[in-house]
């Protein structure tokens, strides 16, 4: 059967319908015409699939580090209280006594040193950091931090994210749980970040499945192609976009992602994981892994349990010499990938798209570096966010070096420290930057709290 | 005119309109042509645009005949298959929904409700109605995963039943059948359906593989549209 035009063209130049949103954006912007004007032109000649192809997620992506078991007491090594860190005493649990600086422009004070990563983002861009939930010393999977009158934030993430397709919503690898939430998708898991790449891999493009061989998935779609011609309605204009779309799944179908996906010795090494300790490669090779999938939508959101190492000995034993240089190292890569790379559909930096957050059982005695012990002041925990932006920067809470603890209210300003409300207030403020500032997308589950204009960033105008 | 043709107007005049205010004529010395060939492009460098013309006496007896395309985008769009729907249709075609099987087509479907763009009330989230890529391959999977079972199933499928007697897809010599095909795909099928059924079939990398290969192109090109 003779090949149609477009299928001729489509072999010569590689036309595919990204290539087509690519043009299409660019050539927009170089016309200085606004976006939504590039998909209204793009719903009327290309169809409303590539249209909303092209209109950017409503909302971000996310990454979860759920720590356990002590392990996000490193966290507190890059982003320390203020003035615990300023206070620059040898006795208190940082690392860099008399390295500590502010980072200016921050909505709230932030406190970073040489080990935290990201520090060179803008100020806008910096992490916000809530004195949230409860000490849960020790389990693997802390509650208080993460829940959102009575839904899991992770849950929620995935409720919030369902309006972007994608192949498999959530992946949690190894112990990691998303918990429950009205309308959140069923998490995939995987029993280690390498095991991510299995679940992109259609049954049909594994080993002994029906398109293993290259030679049979190209028959297959070009008899798919063929096939679908066939169709009375197949000529139609009105068809000509479902096709494009459905000849790309069809060739998605035999292509064996795991090649695109998996970790190559050149990502572990700008990861500078080479030789490191388990828990710290398996962080690497999660986020490598990530980011690649991001690119390809293949996912919205993935939930990896971190270090749960409960590094009480890391001051006395040196540890605290070397560990957070390597996860800084992890994090500047991954916020280097996430610059960098595009998503695919919406040709938007992953890095202006992502919210990546840090929550663990206990963020350990900020006060006591020897023996590092579990309990904290006022039973406090932490909550970090990286949230593209979409929340003010800096502490919401602190710790000061006489151990004073100080709370926050629902209108952002202090208050006596109550762990339940300050979790809330943490988690909505999660929701907020993953629902892209938009509070009624998250009044479901937020329930009259505010996050725009407190904790949030109002949406621009 | 719409608003973007003002603004390119507009645009357009402006920079004519520097040329016009400049005051004088200058002096822009003897032209110089191009070199030949120094502005021209090849196949590799430059965009194909589509220049299949349509006559317009055919066009307007496509409108006379199909309507407008505000008509016919909704009689002739293409909407994905339900979830629900497709469902149905595998079980109409002998799958088991239930398999516990990995992988087989039962587990595909169940586990690929998000892929699918099935509804999430809980979320007030409606069906997706545009195809997407993930659930068009999540779907072509299923069809590929599961057509062993439908081939056993032909046969004895009640909606494809006549006096008794099922159809088959295949005979002895491995040649599709159109009756076969036609329960397939639930329209008649053309003797080009029945041509690349068997080219699938001589060309896959073994016959077995090639019958399945058939029957899972067959159901995908089949039900791509709702």
């Amino acid at each position: 059967m003779a090949k149609s035009q477009t299928s001729q063209r489509d072999e010569h130049h590689e036309l595919t319908r990204r290539a087509l949103i690519k043009w299409s954006v660019a050539a927009g912007a170089a016309l200085g015409v606004s976006r939504s004007k590039i998909f209204d032109i793009l719903e009327r000649t290309a169809g409303k699939g590539v249209a909303f192809a092209a209109a950017e997620h409503a909302t971000t992506r996310s990454v979860h580090i759920a720590d356990g078991n002590g392990g996000g007491a490193w966290y507190q090594l890059f982003w320390p209280q203020v003035d615990i860190a300023m206070a620059a005493n040898p006795q208190f649990a940082w690392h860099k006594p008399g390295m500590a600086k502010l980072v200016p422009g921050t909505a709230n004070p932030l406190a970073i040193g040489p080990d935290t990563p990201w520090a060179t983002l803008p100020a806008q861009r910096q992490v916000t950091a809530f004195l949230a939930g409860n000490n849960e010393t020790h389990t693997r999977q802390p509650q208080s931090p993460v829940t959102l009158n009575g839904n899991n934030i992770f849950a929620i993430a995935t409720a919030l994210q369902a309006s972007s397709p994608s192949v498999v919503p959530v992946v949690t690898i190894n112990d990691a749980k998303i918990g429950t939430a009205p309308g959140a998708a069923i998490a995939a898991n995987v029993a280690n970040a390498d095991g991510i790449v299995g679940l992109f891999n259609s049954a049909a493009s594994r080993a002994g499945g029906l398109l293993a061989k290259t030679t049979d998935a190209q028959l297959y779609r070009a008899h798919y192609d063929a096939l679908f011609q066939l169709g009375r309605a197949s000529t139609r204009s009105t068809i000509k976009p479902a096709f494009v779309t459905a000849d790309g799944a069809a060739a998605f179908l035999g292509t064996n992602l795991a090649a695109q996906l998996q970790v190559t010795p050149d990502d572990l090494t700008r990861y500078g994981v080479n030789g490191a300790r388990a828990n710290i490669v398996q962080i690497a090779r999660a986020l490598i892994i990530t980011v690649k999938a991001f690119k390809m939508g293949l996912t919205n959101s993935v939930v990896l349990p971190a270090m749960g190492d409960d590094p009480h000995g890391a001051f006395t034993g040196g540890d605290v010499n070397t560990v957070p240089a390597l996860l800084k190292g992890v994090f500047d890569a991954f916020m280097t990938d996430l610059t960098t790379t595009v998503d695919d559909s919406t040709q938007v930096a992953l890095a202006d798209d992502t919210v990546i957050t840090f929550t663990t059982d206990t963020t350990k005695d900020p006060l006591v570096a020897s023996g590092w012990p579990d309990n904290t002041q006022a039973n406090s925990n932490v909550v970090y966010v990286y949230s593209a932006g979409h929340l003010k920067s800096g502490w919401f809470g602190s710790i000061d070096r006489n151990g004073t603890v100080q709370g926050f209210g629902a209108d952002g300003t202090p208050a006596a420290y109550n762990g339940a409300a300050t979790a809330k207030y943490a988690t909505a403020s999660i929701a907020y930057a993953i629902a892209k500032r938009d509070d009624r997308a998250i009044s479901t589950f937020a329930n009259g709290i505010t996050v725009g204009g407190v904790f949030g960033n109002l949406k621009d105008k | 005119m719409t608003r973007l043709g003002y603004t390119l107007t507009m645009l357009v005049g402006a920079s004519l309109g520097v040329a016009a205010c400049s005051g004088s004529v200058e002096d822009m010395g003897p032209p110089s042509d191009p070199t030949t060939g120094g502005t021209t492009g090849s196949a590799g460098t430059t965009f194909d645009h589509d220049n299949d013309q349509i006559s317009v006496w055919d066009l307007i007896d496509r409108l006379t005949k199909e309507g407008p395309p505000s008509f016919t985008s909704q009689m002739h769009s293409c909407s994905k298959v339900r979830y629900a729907t497709l469902g149905n249709v595998l079980t109409s075609l002998g799958v088991n929904l239930a398999n516990t099987a990995t992988p087989s087509a039962g587990e595909l479907y169940r586990d690929g409700a998000a892929a699918l763009g099935a509804p999430n009330y809980a979320n007030r989230i409606r069906e997706n109605i545009a195809i997407t890529t993930s659930g068009a391959s999540r779907m072509f999977d299923i069809f590929a995963a599961g057509a062993d079972e439908i081939m056993n199933a032909l046969p004895t499928l009640p909606r494809c039943q006549s006096g008794g007697t099922g159809p088959v897809l295949f005979d002895a010599s491995n040649l599709c059948q159109a009756s076969g095909i036609t329960c397939l795909i639930g329209t008649p099928a053309t003797q080009g359906h029945v041509d690349l059924c068997n080219l699938t079939i001589t060309r896959a990398s073994d016959p077995t593989v090639g019958k399945r290969m058939a029957v899972a192109a067959l159901l995908a090109a089949a039900y791509t549209c709702e």
